[in-house]
Formats: structure tokens, sequence, C-alpha cells
């Protein structure tokens, strides 16, 4: 499983990509809250995705 | 006639039995609710704004109406209350965020439109975790809405004030909204039902979104047969929400009285019990005996997709909810509350690659709960791990092992968000600490009318519903 490891650095080229002013106290703040999402996120590679597409759609026939 | 000091707690069914009978005023009804509501608001906190006056007003024209032979169905007259993302023309809905403190809709939600067409009054606009996005209702602008069945407790969120507004006996119905929980937890945790309808039941056009392919809308009220009455107003198809799905609508209680015998009833071993306070595990099980007693045909079965519960929907809410508050967290950080910016900040940092990974992983789960739906015609599981727990607790210790608390709360309702099917929490009984506690039901794809019915044999065979908080 992909190892992300979020720093006060990441969080703040992050926030600096998509436009979101914050200060480097809140990059630390950020910071716990954004390393567990990630770790969250990654454990969806355990899956097997190669059949499956992108449900963003509810079908309820396929329900 | 009923005595006033009665009427609140009487039920939807109840009341609109003596109003169409001319038994019961809907002006006398009206009153007793305000003055429970002017008893009791000042500790559970559940009204952001009260229509103390229009309510008034407007049960003077029920009753006129009424005595002049048009009585429009079961809701004419009822006080209810919507959660406060529930658009209301003319009156302030404040999403609970201090953003929209003086936002005033020009127009109604649909279901706020339908409620007021089947005659329903519309009493206030209800507490709520801000944006709908938390699990407690605690709320910095507006202040906690307080569980009445202690009052140091959380309701659990995000439609705290609907909870705590019927479970005291401040209405009769309410309105609330489900993205990960937030209809099942505070119903579960306040000892009320709460119904969460299949995605695309209930319109949403006119409701603040949070996560665009997650949220439903759908009733909390203190019984079953109440549930399907609102859900009789509310249904149907709309062509002003994209996500509304154009099926036929139906009385959701025509089956309320059939039993469930034979029914097939599955129990999954993976998740739901991984993590519960001991008390919950034995109101669950007492729970399946009485189910079994009743007729119930219930297996122990394999879903192992399901302990991705929280790695699928998890990531898919937080990313849709980071993109609806896009603009609100650059232009506005300093007036939304911590524990959201926290969550929306970090959140809209998130990969998008990650996004749409959990949303195929969810094709995946869907598919995998199809199979199962179609050996099954319900699943049961318990409806929040823990009761409700103190304002002040941080930290859960369960089995030894800490967890913190807020996350705990929306752990067993999020996996039917992720699918969509209708899910319903009925009391089953009551912490050692005296709280409140629920079971699921979740049925098929638009078949909230199974769901009710085997809620209602559970709920008749039991006495939590008839139990009232001592506020």
């Amino acid at each position: 499983m992909t190892k992300y490891t979020v720093t006060k650095t990441s969080v703040l080229g992050m926030a600096q990509i998509i436009g979101l002013d914050i200060t480097e106290q809140r990059a630390i703040e950020l910071q716990p809250h954004l390393q567990r999402l990630l770790n969250l996120a990654k454990e969806n590679e355990r899956l097997d995705l190669s059949t499956t597409e992108p449900d963003f759609r509810f079908d309820p026939e396929r329900m | 006639m009923v005595r006033q000091n009665e009427l609140y707690y009487l039920s939807i069914k109840e009341a609109s039995e003596l109003i169409s009978r001319g038994d019961l005023s809907p002006v006398e009804l009206m009153r007793s609710h305000l003055d429970r509501i002017a008893e009791t608001d000042g500790h559970t906190n559940s009204f952001i704004t009260l229509l103390e006056e229009t309510s008034i007003e407007e049960s003077y024209l029920a009753e006129k109406s009424i005595a002049s032979g048009k009585y429009l169905g079961p809701l004419h007259g009822i006080p209810i209350g919507l959660k406060d993302l529930c658009y209301t023309k003319g009156i302030r809905t404040t999403i609970g965020s201090q953003i929209f403190q003086n936002f005033t809709p020009d127009y109604d939600a649909t279901v706020t439109g339908k409620l007021k067409s089947a005659g329903a009054i519309i009493v206030g606009k209800l507490q709520m975790h801000e944006f709908a996005f938390g699990p407690t209702s605690t709320n910095p602008h507006y202040g906690n809405a307080h569980n009445p069945w202690d009052l140091e407790s959380v309701t659990g969120g995000s439609s705290g004030g609907s909870a705590s507004s019927v479970a005291s006996g401040q209405l009769m119905g309410s309105l609330g909204s489900d993205t990960g929980g937030s209809i099942r937890i505070p119903s579960a945790l306040c000892g009320i039902v709460g119904l969460k309808p299949t995605f695309g039941r209930v319109s949403r056009y006119g409701i603040y979104p949070l996560s665009s392919t997650l949220d439903t809308v759908g009733p909390m009220t203190r019984n079953v047969a109440d549930s399907g009455l609102m859900l009789n107003a509310i249904s149907g198809y709309d062509h002003q929400d994209p996500s509304s799905v154009d099926v036929p609508t139906k009385n959701f209680n025509s089956m309320l009285e059939d039993g469930i015998t034979s029914m097939r009833i599955g129990i999954p071993d993976e998740y739901f019990f991984n993590i519960l306070d001991p008390d919950v595990r034995r109101t669950f099980d007492d729970a399946v005996k009485i189910l079994e007693k009743l007729g119930a045909d219930i297996k122990r079965i394999s879903v192992p997709i399901l302990e991705r519960s929280l790695s699928i929907s998890g990531p898919i809410m937080m990313a849709e909810a980071a993109a609806v508050h896009y603009m609100n967290i650059r232009n506005h950080p300093d007036q939304i509350g911590t524990d959201v910016l926290d969550r929306l900040q970090s959140s809209s940092l998130l990969p998008a690659t990650d996004y749409v990974v959990a949303q195929n992983a969810r094709s995946l789960f869907n598919n995998e709960l199809s199979k199962i739906m179609s050996e099954f015609e319900l699943l049961l599981v318990p409806s929040v791990p823990i009761g409700a727990p103190k304002f002040s607790s941080v930290e859960t210790t369960i089995d030894g092992a800490k967890h913190e608390t807020t996350s705990l709360l929306p752990r067993l309702t999020r996996p039917f968000n992720i699918c969509g099917l209708p899910t319903i929490t009925v009391p089953c009984g009551l912490s050692n600490a005296g709280m409140p506690l629920g079971i699921q039901f979740a049925g098929r794809v638009f078949s909230e009318d199974t769901v009710l019915k085997a809620a209602y044999a559970f709920e008749q065979a039991t006495d939590w519903h008839n139990q009232h908080p001592p506020i």
C-alpha cells in the first residue's frame, strides 16, 4: 500500500497549488487531518478495481 | 376532547384521526406544542428560528379549512419542523452557519412545498451541525443541540435539532438530511424513528448540499407509522433535482400490518460488530430474538466489502463537501467553526485520484451489496456503536481499546449511504446509563414499504417508542 507522509511543508505546498492561503501554523494544524484522510483513501488500494468503473451516478436498476 | 397537557405526545396518526373527526382543534394542538417549546427549548436548544406567530395563524386557517370540509389529509394542521438547510421562502435558512446568518431564500425547497401542500404547519427551523458536516450538532454559532434524555449529552448529528424537538414533544415530526447518517444517528441517540429513503426517492431541490452523491432527505418521527405518513407527503419525482428518480410513489404504510413471517433478514458478520459497546450488543441481540419470535428468517451472512465502508465513503464525502464549500473556505474561513474548517480545508487537499478511486470502489461495493440484496429482503444491524456521549467525551473505550468518540458515531450508518438503500432506525432499548439505542433495517432499492413494515412489526412488539425523555 502506498505510504503518504504528510508534513507541514507538503500541506503548505498542496495548499499553495490549489490557491488556499494558509499560515505555517494552520498547515501544522491540518497535517494530522490530511494524514488520516489519505491513510483512509489508500486502503482502497487493497481492492481489485480492474473490472469496475467509478459510480458517479446512482443506478437504482443495478441495486 | 383530549386534554391539552396530553397533546404534545400524541402521534401524527392519532392527532390526525382526532382532527379529521373534529375531536381535536389544530389551534389547541399548536398551542400545546408552543407551550412545550417554551417550557423545554431553553434546555434542548432545538430551534434556530421559531415561527410562533405564523404557526398560530396557520393553525387557525387549518381549523377553518377543515371545518368547511377541506381536509387535506393526515398532515393537515400538524406541527412540523425543518432542519435549517431546507429552503423556506421568506424565512431565513442558516445552514447552521454564521456565513448564512442572514440568508433568506426566495423559494421553498420541494419538500417544504410538499409539506405545506399536505397542510403541515412549519413551526420552525431546527438546530444542526454547521453545514451538516459533523455527527454531534455542537454548533459554535447557534449553540449546541442538547439531548433531552440527558442535557449533558449530544443529540448526535447533523440533524440534532430535528431529533431533540421530536423526542421532547416540541414537534410531531421533522425533516432531516442524511449524508453519512445525519438522520439516523440523532434519531437513534434521542430514541426516535429516522428514515433515510432510497437515494433519489425524495427531492433535494432547495436543500443546501453537503455531498452530491450521498445526500438524502427524510422524516424523523416518534413512531414508524408517522414516518410513513411523512414519506407519503414528501416523496416523488422532481425534475428540478438531477438525482431524483422517476419511480411511482405509493402509500408506504400500505403493508404496515402485514407482519414479517418468513421475511429473509441478513445480519452481516463483518464490520458492524467490530467495535460495539456491550449495551448496544445486548440490545441488538435482544432485538434479533424478538424478530425471530415474530417469524423472521434471520441468517448470519458474510459481506467482506463492508470492511471498506469508511475508506469508500470518507474520501467521497470529504471531497464533495470541499467542492461545495470551495469559496467559503477561501473567503470566510474566520466564520467557520474549528472542527468543520479543519475537515473542509484538509479535504480540499485530497488528490482527485483518491476521490475517483473511492467512487470506483463504490461500484464494487454496490455490486456486492446488490448480490446480497437479491437473497435477502433486509439487512439488520445496530444504528450507532454507542449511546449518546457527553459533550465532554473525546475518547470512548470499548473492550479496552480507545476510540475517538466523534469517529464512532457515523461508523454504522455510512455503508447505506454508499449504496443508497432505504434504511430506518428504530429504538431498541436503553443503555445502562439510560440513553436510547437503535437498530437499523436496510431494504432493497425503493422498498421503503418493506423497511417500514419490518420496523413497525418490531416496534409493536416492544414498548421503546412509548418511552419519553425525562425533560
